[in-house]
């Protein structure tokens, strides 16, 4: 059984901006970013201070994508006539990571994953069972699941040894070696309430644990 | 600058099995195999008119590769799908919302695996811009050498509807007449329709030597020019892979989109990694376009026909090359090197910022 040891961030984000942010300086033309690549750079600033060290890597989930800047490039061909190269440069879902990139001063590997109601999970689980590879480094990794119709971000950072303030562990039975994985109902959705309400003072409706699949749950420290 | 460079190595004993692809050139990998070797240019670029939606043109697509693979799946099978676009497209022209509460990535996924009636342990969608393929196959390449499933089925496609040629339109990054990658006179690349197929295992066939990623916030559309981002995809594969020496390749199969900049990048990082080598460079999308998020897996499948046939293309379009350039292009009319193919190279450059390399050998 491995233990990868979890700090959860929770970041809404105003869009568009009313006034420059402060980090506007950081990163090329500000005022140019997507709704997406904007709360990325955002979060990143809002928590530099208290995030830790860089990640060996990025895994970003988002279930629409970039369905609402596709939107809004046809739209506006459509409409307007206007072809918009500015935003057509933002409807790949992994392009907001590029200046997240320049934010962070930082490069390395980076993916986008997809899972429909649980893109979340699926990229916690990845991003566990990365720490299993050889010769794996000992730094965080980072799993950013971004809703874009909501201006919110829920980040997490995982470690494979237990640091202070930690949230919950993810166990992975490394032996599980079962034929089909038989999921139990969970979703994106229940997994955030599962955390929120680890927050909060109500007593839990959700055990403390959170069963995945056959080689997977998630764990209350 | 803080770069990842100890992240995780990626897996060596993991082999491409299996793969088939379905291209403008044809529905075979034959088709597109026998259109590189002839140096025949495919004019559209396009897959036949169809009033199919996009969703269903791909899963069609999709399926028309995965006959062409002819292998026994284990009980544990892991399925990827990899696409920039997927099928986006059948709904954003409606100019009346909601849009979907998801990408449709995931109808793709669902749709071919229903059509083929396999039940996979894990999947998932990616997208991770033109370097999707490689991405894909870096993550499936760890799920079968984690043991995690017996084999991984790596799909890969994207159609090239209004919205893609609108908006690379909108970047002027199209030629107005063909690509010629290397040239001095390349002025922009052609855009293809393109499914792929690939499947890792463990058993014989082409061993994956290793997958290296590097994402950098140099821009959103071009990479920086010294290539220093390429170079470190290269040096995290090399470095963090077990067991495996990496000589300089037989061949490299470029990115080779024919714009300006991208061109330029690869010059300055092959050039960097393999200083006066002279190891002979070609690329595929002079003969089908860019096929965006497969055009990764479209470069693997070539660069194992051309191990398994001992045989070397060159860049059909291109008379000379760039002579800024310092790399062996072979262009056209080009004398092709001997028949000593051991290993290949190939690189993936997508928006983003996000690169890739993948090295296969016999």
């Amino acid at each position: 059984m491995k233990e990868m040891f979890v700090r959860s961030f929770r970041h809404l984000y105003e869009f568009p901006a009313k006034i420059e942010p402060f980090w506007a300086t950081a990163v090329d033309r500000w005022n140019r970013l997507d709704a997406a690549a904007f709360g990325l750079v955002d979060f990143y600033f809002t928590v530099k201070d208290e995030i830790g060290p860089p990640p060996q890597q990025i895994v970003l989930t988002s279930p629409q994508a970039s369905n609402e800047t596709d939107f809004a490039f046809a739209q506006g061909g459509l409409n307007e006539n206007h072809w918009s190269p500015g935003r057509f440069v933002h409807t790949l879902p992994s392009v907001r990571l590029s200046p997240l990139c320049q934010a962070m001063q930082w490069t390395g590997p980076t993916i986008y994953l997809q899972q429909g109601e649980s893109s979340l999970i699926c990229a916690l689980q990845e991003a566990a069972w990365h720490f299993e590879l050889p010769h794996a480094s000992e730094d965080p990794l980072w799993v950013i699941d971004q809703n874009a119709s909501n201006n919110s971000i829920n980040a997490f950072v995982l470690n494979s040894s237990p640091e202070t303030s930690q949230a919950f562990k993810i166990k992975l039975r490394l032996d599980a070696r079962s034929l089909l994985s038989h999921k139990v109902p969970s979703t994106d959705h229940q997994l955030l309430q599962w955390i929120a309400q680890m927050d909060s003072t109500r007593s839990f409706e959700w055990s403390s644990s959170f069963d995945l699949t056959d080689d997977c749950r998630f764990e209350k420290i | 600058m803080m770069n990842a460079a100890s992240a995780p190595r990626t897996p060596s004993q993991v082999r491409i099995i299996g793969y088939g692809c379905s291209t403008s050139a044809g529905p075979t990998t034959l088709d597109f195999w026998n259109h590189l070797c002839e140096g025949q240019r495919i004019q559209s670029g396009l897959w036949p008119h169809s009033t199919l939606s996009i969703k269903d043109q791909i899963i069609k697509n999709l399926c028309l590769s995965w006959k062409q693979i002819h292998i026994e799946l284990g009980a544990r099978v892991g399925v990827i799908f990899a696409s920039t676009k997927g099928c986006i497209e059948d709904y954003i022209w409606n100019p009346t919302p909601p849009l979907p509460s998801q990408n449709p990535y995931t109808e793709i996924l669902s749709g071919w695996i229903k059509q083929v009636g396999i039940v996979p342990k894990l999947s998932l969608c990616m997208s991770n811009a033109c370097s999707s393929a490689l991405v894909a196959l870096n993550l499936g390449s760890q799920w079968v050498q984690q043991d995690r499933v017996d084999q991984v089925i790596v799909l890969t496609s994207d159609k090239i509807g209004r919205f893609a040629s609108r908006g690379f339109e909108s970047l002027h990054a199209l030629t107005p007449t063909y690509p010629k990658p290397f040239s001095a006179e390349r002025d922009g690349l052609a855009l293809g329709d393109a499914a792929a197929v690939i499947v890792l295992g463990k058993t014989a066939g082409f061993r994956l030597k290793g997958i290296g990623i590097d994402t950098e916030g140099f821009a959103v559309t071009r990479p920086s020019p010294s290539g220093a981002s390429l170079k470190r995809a290269y040096e995290r594969m090399t470095s963090l892979t077990d067991g495996v020496v990496f000589q300089p390749p037989s061949l490299i199969i470029a990115h080779g989109t024919g714009t300006p900049l991208n061109d330029a990048t690869e010059d300055q990082t092959f050039e960097s990694l393999f200083p006066q080598q002279r190891i002979p460079i070609t690329a595929t999308k002079w003969c089908i376009g860019h096929t965006l998020g497969a055009s990764g897996a479209l470069d693997l499948i070539a660069a194992c026909e051309s191990l398994l046939h001992q045989r070397v293309f060159s860049i059909a379009t291109t008379k000379s090359a760039d002579p800024q350039f310092q790399g062996h292009y072979l262009v056209n009319e080009a004398p092709l090197p001997a028949n000593n193919l051991e290993s290949v190279l190939i690189s993936s450059l997508g928006f983003g910022g996000i690169h890739a390399v993948a090295e296969v050998a016999r």
